[in-house]
């Protein structure tokens, strides 16, 4: 397909490969004669632009020649003499010898120093010209009488190419091999010449003597030295013969198709099995002349009126050739196509004719008679080499790396890994993140952050971050905003006297613009309000002066008390009072936070942040610091402003910021790192175990991390990192490292990882655990500040007693009524791990002892028990992050191979910690994480509430919604019912034993290929054709895989089991009904609903001899009123079943237990 | 130090010149298609004792010539694969339990060179193809079960070669990243040029935003590099000049070009590892360079100019329908 057209009849030459910009020069062909009769020859260059193509394309440049061309060619020589030439020179061939022009001179339109050099060398027209394409500065020409010459370009000199061939005949056609660059031919008439320009004499003739050939053209094949294609112009018989010189003989294979002889082949240096010929029938042929093949047309141009004279490559384009022809046109043609624009094309030709043709009719023109099609499908049907990538590679998500290579014939693929070990540190920094987060040991870890920071402002923001581990988040926050302000004020965690800090401070504050300070007497008395100390500030203002103040200033948090006319008067006061101290007191007296806000200069923003503590509801804090936060300008500051706020996105959004814009030279993993971990820590002190919601740039930086980890291979951490957060946006991202992961065993995890470089961190810290001073902190406001998180709509804190909690519980959870959110019932003990660690060495402590408690928050929960993900993740309780980690080894003795056991106990850090931490250390021999509180433990909290003691049956009063009725009613159904359990309960235990131990005997594998296959066939969802992003929203949301209806019976061996657990159920569930409890109730429901779940693994088969016996004993336990032992069993059955086994109903079976405990 | 560790190497099984390599987004399964005309589908085995490997599960027949590039969707829309070829065919296949069937097909007017399924931020089942036409075919899935066509005609002269979509949080027009995703495309071809082309999200038609005028000869491939964090977006472009160039976007003044690397022989196919820390480009015949992004700079890692060919002497042995294991020798190189 042509798709631009100079209307000319002209030979023509591409620039050559070392230029730039692809142009077409273009001498007016001799020989050749227009409408007008006009004699007249220009040599002019035009420009290709494959980005701009046009229909017509652009001049460059033009000189006139004094002579019409037979042939031209252009070589990338600069001639030594004349170092201007970079565009290299054009050689014509003209009627008794060829011209050199300097192709710079064209372009510059400079007439006078184009013609560089006249060879008359020749006696006839020169229509045989080839340039050396391996020594460029070699021409060959050719004329009549056997005239061959060879010119230098060098040395500007011809140099003799030997002996005539005889006959006389015309030369035709040169062509310089393209492989061997002394080696030329010629053709004549009747037959072809080869030449040796070394040995300066012919070496070998080519006659078909079998037939009537008069050879015009002659080529030779661009890959394969020994080959050339001859063509022939005889009308009888118009071929192109591609002969092999290896046996020259006769012609290896002939091409015939056109109609009238042959005028010109080019064969594609871009594709050797590509040959296009040019004859007088007016067509150009495309010819398949691959080797093994026979030859075909495979690619035709439409016919053209005048005779297509030559044909030649753009030696850069490899798609493009062009047509010069005598019904004046030069096309340039793209054999897969190109870009056309017919009709520019046909509209521009004609207005184009006018002007080369001033007077004329455009009538006369032929070219535009018959429109041609505009587009045809024209591509060449073999696809050319050029387009054939020889090959690719592609990463994975894990950090793989595939290629495609071929080697001796063979399509291979090669899979690899690639790994660096500069990042090593970063995976190190990864796992002890997920560690401390696992075993809640964050307030150690905001301790060694802190400590080990670089800079001071990272330190402070550590220090911002693990406030909220401390008992006293507020206090703390207080603790630390004054701290800055009041340079004096001891660092000494114990200082919690805020008459200490003011009397440290008076005397330092430092002038500043809208809250005054200074020595003065208005500086001090901001500076004791600002300290909260109302009573310092009360007198200073009284003994300074400014006794209305003072006066008023002392009522200030009785508001109520206030008679309006005492408020009446203060507005009236005030109004009339201009500084700027006033204000503040006037402000803080109302209550007016939003006057607070305007007037701050975000400089101060700590001063303003510790009236909002001091002054305000303790609810208001943090979404007053958010809004505070908006509004300082300094993004540490800001930074400092979110984590006080506890902001999550905000902090996440000044992380993003800074990673885009800190310079490219600093680690990106460093500072991906140092962002994710902030978050993270911020976000468990923010809402503790409860998941978190984690918004766009949150997401943002927690899939960027993620992606990063499992691009290092560590897709296992990187998965425990994803499931922290409980929305829907990183579901994808959870599914993709899901499957990464091989199916259903879990990774060594010190295989991966080394471990010296991971400080076993806490040994510098001896002060691990929070001190009595600090409790007490947490009781003194504790009491005070009931509604602290109840700005934070996120969270829904679930009422109940904080006594559940054995003495381990984390700092923040200590803090008893100011954060309600962290108390769920049943709630997880924290560090489960090092707990277990200590006391069961020889416990495998890894994935087994982080058992979600239920498996409706994690992917691996979600592929059992998918309704569950959606529910409502607020009221669900959270999984720890370690939950879902890899799943549990598919069977029982697996999970004893000793060396998974050692892998499993070599964690960094692990052991050093937990010797280091009272806390840590029950008394009770190992039980799951989620176990309930032991009695021992519990005699370490402040206040034990009854209902950790089996004999209590009432409720801690907080966690009921209606405490005087759950205390006050005995109710008569709830007596009516705890009374002896029904009769289905009381299901033989001997009659369990006995089927406990046939089912360990009976099933010895069968489950678990059932079970492996569970865990390999991830399924998704088929996608259906509504395939647009609500499929996010059906993913998750409840598919019941199996419809109740359809559900076979029990079998009979596992019958007494599942009606043991019903009745264990049921039992619990009226009991709990009786006592109105209705989030036990919920609890119950959620019961009854995994229940099921082990009811159809049951049905199955899927459970394995080691679960089932376990299970059995459970209900024995249970069943004889042991609930502890029976709790044990079930702690037991958690580290040693496959989570994926037993996950989705295991965690239904301990609340069940537990209720049963406490209700029963 | 880093380094690339060959874990197994097998015969593909396709008679004729490899073309295409992809993984899924999961990196479980890979697609692959020849001059053979055939699509292979690949299990990738995660046994860890075994050692990591290919299985092969899948043939797909559809095209009556090469096949020139393939493309998965993201997984959100099922098992989808998009395929195009010199036979100037985009076909896109889904799989269906084990079967795979062809759910649309699409005949150019000329071969068609590169397909692209787009990002899954952009929240669409889209793709992108690219023809010798010099035409950009954008496809987009509608609610109705049909196929919508956007035709970007001339993209580039002479040829699309390669498309790639943008990173879909890369929004240059107010200098923000990420409060909206913007549909875009960098595109290269044989008119020298990159060109950045951005969805009008009123009347879905895609004019081009920018162009990147930086290479000398025919663009091969284009990559561009997704990511969550920078303000920056980063397009890399591999020509037949024998250059890969980078193209940076600061989100705000406009794009910058720096040399990758001038190779030894024309750099065919560049891809992004998810995270677009690494970068891959296969170059001459049978090389692979890997580049890292070390604190801002692309460092190579290592160049595997075919190292075992004993190896794969042992390999070619095996005929197309057994596939080898691999060595394991690869396993232990490193621990």
């Amino acid at each position: 397909m042509a798709v631009s057209t100079i209307h000319r009849t002209a030979s023509v030459a591409w620039s050559p490969l070392n230029h730039n910009t692809v142009l077409l020069a273009a001498g007016t062909a001799a020989h050749q004669v227009d409408a007008s009769f006009s004699t007249s020859s220009s040599l002019e260059i035009f420009e290709f632009n494959p980005g701009h193509l046009q229909a017509d394309l652009p001049l460059r440049g033009s000189v006139t020649c004094k002579e019409r061309v037979y042939k031209l060619v252009w070589s990338p020589h600069s001639s030594a003499d004349d170092n201007t030439s970079h565009g290299g020179i054009l050689i014509a061939g003209i009627e008794n010898g060829v011209v050199l022009y300097s192709a710079d001179a064209v372009l510059s339109q400079n007439q006078s120093a184009a013609e560089i050099k006249r060879l008359q060398s020749h006696t006839g027209a020169v229509h045989a010209l080839d340039l050396s394409s391996l020594m460029p500065n070699l021409v060959a020409s050719g004329s009549s009488e056997s005239e061959i010459n060879i010119y230098d370009l060098n040395r500007a000199d011809v140099i003799p190419s030997g002996p005539k061939s005889y006959p006389l005949d015309e030369v035709t056609s040169v062509s310089w091999n393209r492989k061997i660059g002394h080696i030329y031919a010629s053709s004549f008439s009747n037959r072809c010449v080869l030449w040796d320009l070394r040995k300066g004499d012919s070496i070998m003739k080519l006659q078909d003597s079998s037939t009537r050939t008069r050879y015009r053209a002659i080529e030779w094949n661009p890959d394969i030295a020994t080959q050339l294609a001859l063509a022939s112009d005889d009308d009888h018989y118009p071929c192109v013969q591609i002969w092999d010189l290896r046996n020259a003989s006769s012609a290896l294979k002939t091409l015939e198709g056109h109609t009238r002889g042959i005028l010109s082949v080019g064969w594609c240096p871009h594709d050797s099995s590509f040959l296009i010929s040019a004859a007088k029938d007016g067509l150009v042929y495309g010819w398949n002349v691959a080797e093994e093949q026979r030859p075909e047309v495979v690619y035709a141009l439409p016919q053209s009126k005048g005779w297509p004279f030559e044909v030649s490559w753009s030696p850069r384009i490899p798609s493009v050739f062009a047509v010069s022809s005598s019904d004046n046109q030069v096309k340039i043609c793209d054999i897969l196509g190109g870009a056309v624009q017919p009709d520019k094309a046909n509209t521009a030709a004609p207005s184009n004719l006018e002007e080369s043709f001033p007077g004329m009719q455009i009538g006369l023109s032929f070219q535009n008679a018959t429109p041609q099609p505009s587009r045809t499908s024209q591509n060449i049907r073999k696809a050319p080499k050029w387009l054939r990538r020889p090959g690719a590679l592609s990463f994975s998500l894990d950090g793989k790396l595939v290629r495609s290579f071929s080697e001796q014939e063979v399509a291979g693929l090669e899979l690899s890994s690639v790994s660096s070990s500069k990042d090593r540190q970063f995976v190190e920094d990864a796992y002890f993140l997920d560690q401390c987060l696992g075993q809640d040991t964050l307030l150690q870890y905001c301790e060694l952050q802190a400590e080990h920071c670089s800079t001071d402002q990272q330190k402070l923001e550590w220090e911002y971050v693990k406030a909220f581990y401390d008992s006293d988040p507020l206090f703390t926050a207080k603790r630390l905003l004054g701290m800055v302000i009041s340079a004096s004020s001891s660092t000494d965690p114990d200082s919690r006297s805020s008459s200490a800090n003011l009397n440290g401070a008076t005397g330092v504050a430092n002038g500043l613009l809208r809250i005054p300070k200074g020595n003065d007497a208005e500086g001090a008395v901001a500076n004791a309000l600002v300290l909260g100390d109302v009573t310092a500030a009360v007198n200073l203002c009284l003994t300074g002066g400014r006794e209305a103040e003072g006066l008023c200033l002392s009522l200030i948090g009785s508001e109520a008390a206030i008679s309006p006319s005492f408020v009446n008067a203060r507005e009236i006061f005030f109004a009339s009072r201009g500084a700027d101290l006033s204000k503040i007191i006037h402000s803080l007296l109302r209550q007016d936070a939003q006057s607070l806000l305007n007037l701050a200069d975000s400089t101060q923003w700590r001063e303003i942040a510790l009236l909002f503590a001091n002054y305000f509801p303790p609810a208001h804090f943090r979404p007053l610091i958010y809004q505070l936060s908006q509004t300082v300008e300094s993004s540490s500051d800001r930074t400092l402003c979110a984590i006080l706020s506890g902001n999550l996105e905000t902090l996440a959004a000044i992380c993003l910021e800074t990673i885009s814009s800190t310079s490219p030279s600093s680690s990106l993993f460093a500072s991906l790192h140092h962002a994710v971990q902030k978050v993270l820590v911020l976000s468990r002190g923010v809402f503790g175990r409860q998941p978190a919601f984690f918004g766009k740039n949150s997401v943002r930086l927690l899939t960027e991390y993620c992606l990063h980890l499992a691009a290092h291979g560590e897709s296992a951490l990187a998965l425990r990192f994803a499931n922290l957060d409980s929305s829907n946006s990183l579901l994808w991202l959870k599914k993709q490292l899901q499957s990464t992961l091989p199916p259903a065993s879990h990774r060594p995890l010190s295989n991966k990882l080394s471990h010296p470089s991971v400080p076993s961190p806490f040994e510098k810290r001896p002060n691990l655990v929070p001190t009595p001073a600090q409790n007490q902190y947490g009781n003194s406001y504790g009491g005070m500040q009931p509604t602290y998180n109840s700005a934070f709509p996120a969270l829904k804190p679930v009422p109940q007693a904080s006594g559940s909690y054995p003495g381990v519980v984390p700092p923040p959870i200590q803090n008893t009524a100011t954060q309600p959110t962290f108390y769920q019932p049943l709630g997880p003990p924290p560090s489960p791990m090092s707990a277990q660690a200590f006391q069961n060495p020889h416990l495998p402590t890894s994935f087994p002892s982080y058992p979600p408690r239920s498996p409706s928050t994690n992917l691996a929960g979600s592929m059992h028990n998918r309704p569950e993900y959606q529910q409502g993740p607020p009221a669900s309780p959270f999984v720890p992050s370690t939950a879902a980690v890899a799943p549990p080894p598919p069977t029982s003795g697996q999970y004893y191979d000793p060396t998974v056991q050692s892998t499993a106990t070599a964690q960094p850090g692990f052991q050093d910690i937990s010797p280091r931490v009272p806390s840590y250390q029950y008394q009770k021999p190992a039980t799951g994480w989620n176990d309930p509180p032991s009695l021992s433990s519990l005699q370490n909290r402040r206040s034990t509430l009854s209902q950790d003691s089996p004999s209590a049956v009432a409720p801690a009063p907080i966690s009921q919604p209606f405490p005087q009725l759950a205390a006050g009613t005995p109710i008569p159904i709830g007596t009516a019912i705890i009374g002896p359990p029904p009769p289905t309960a009381n299901s033989d235990p001997s009659l369990v034993r006995q089927h406990s131990g046939v089912m360990a005997n009976m099933m010895p594998n069968g489950t678990i290929p059932a079970y492996q296959h569970n865990g390999t066939t991830l399924s998704f969802p088929p996608l259906h054709s509504s395939a647009t992003s609500n499929e996010v929203s059906s993913m998750s949301s409840p598919v019941q895989q199996t419809p109740a209806a359809e559900k076979p019976p029990i079998p009979s061996e596992y019958l007494p089991l599942s009606e043991g657990f019903a009745a264990l159920f049921e039992r619990t569930k009226a009991r709990v009904s009786a006592q109105m409890d209705s989030y036990s109730m919920r609890r119950v429901e959620d019961v009854s609903k995994k229940l099921e779940n082990l009811n159809d693994c049951l049905r199955h088969g899927k459970l394995s001899s080691t679960s089932l016996s376990g299970l059995s004993q459970t209900l024995q336990c249970v069943q004889n009123g042991d609930y502890g032992t029976g709790l044990q069993c079930h702690a037991a059955l958690t580290t040693q079943c496959s989570f994926l086994e037993v996950g989705s109903f295991l965690p239904a079976i301990k609340i069940l237990l537990q209720l049963a405990q406490r209700y029963g | 130090m880093s380094q690339i560790q060959v874990l197994s190497r097998v015969n593909s099984g396709h008679s004729d010149l490899v073309h295409d390599v992809r993984f899924d987004h999961f990196g479980t399964s890979l697609a692959t298609c020849s001059s053979d005309r055939l699509i292979k589908i690949f299990q990738v085995q995660k046994d860890e004792h075994a050692g990591q490997t290919f299985s092969h599960v899948a043939d797909l027949k559809g095209h009556e010539d090469a096949v020139w590039q393939v493309s998965w969707a993201f997984p959100l829309h099922g098992t989808v694969l998009a395929s195009c070829g010199y036979d100037r065919k985009i076909i896109i296949w889904r799989q269906d339990g084990r079967q795979w069937s062809i759910v649309y097909e699409y005949v150019h007017d000329s071969p068609v060179n590169c397909i692209s399924f787009a990002p899954f931020d952009l929240g669409r089942l889209m793709l992108a193809a690219g023809a010798s036409d010099g035409t950009i075919l954008v496809l987009s899935y509608q609610d109705d079960g049909t196929w919508a066509m956007k035709k970007i005609p001339n993209a580039h002269g002479l040829g699309v070669m390669a498309v790639s979509w943008g990173d879909p949080f890369f929004y240059p027009l107010n200098g923000k990243r990420g409060d909206t995703v913007t549909a875009r495309l960098a595109s290269g071809g044989c008119d020298n040029m990159v060109k950045i082309w951005r969805e009008n999200g009123d009347n879905g038609a895609w004019p081009e935003e920018s162009r990147l005028d930086g290479h000398t000869d025919w663009v091969r491939d284009v990559a561009w590099r997704i990511n969550r964090l920078f303000e920056h977006t980063t397009v890399v472009s591999a020509s037949q000049d024998r250059k890969v160039l980078i193209w940076r976007h600061d989100g705000h003044t406009g794009w910058t070009r720096d040399v990758l690397k001038v190779f030894d022989d024309v750099p065919w196919t560049l891809s992004f590892n998810p995270t677009g820390s690494s970068l891959g480009v296969f170059w001459g015949t049978n090389s692979m360079t890997v580049f890292r992004d070390s604190n801002g700079q692309w460092l190579p890692i290592t160049e595997t100019p075919s190292e075992d060919e004993e190896n794969l002497g042992d390999e070619s042995g095996h005929n197309t329908t057994s596939f080898s294991n691999g060595s394991h020798e690869a396993a232990m190189v490193n621990h």
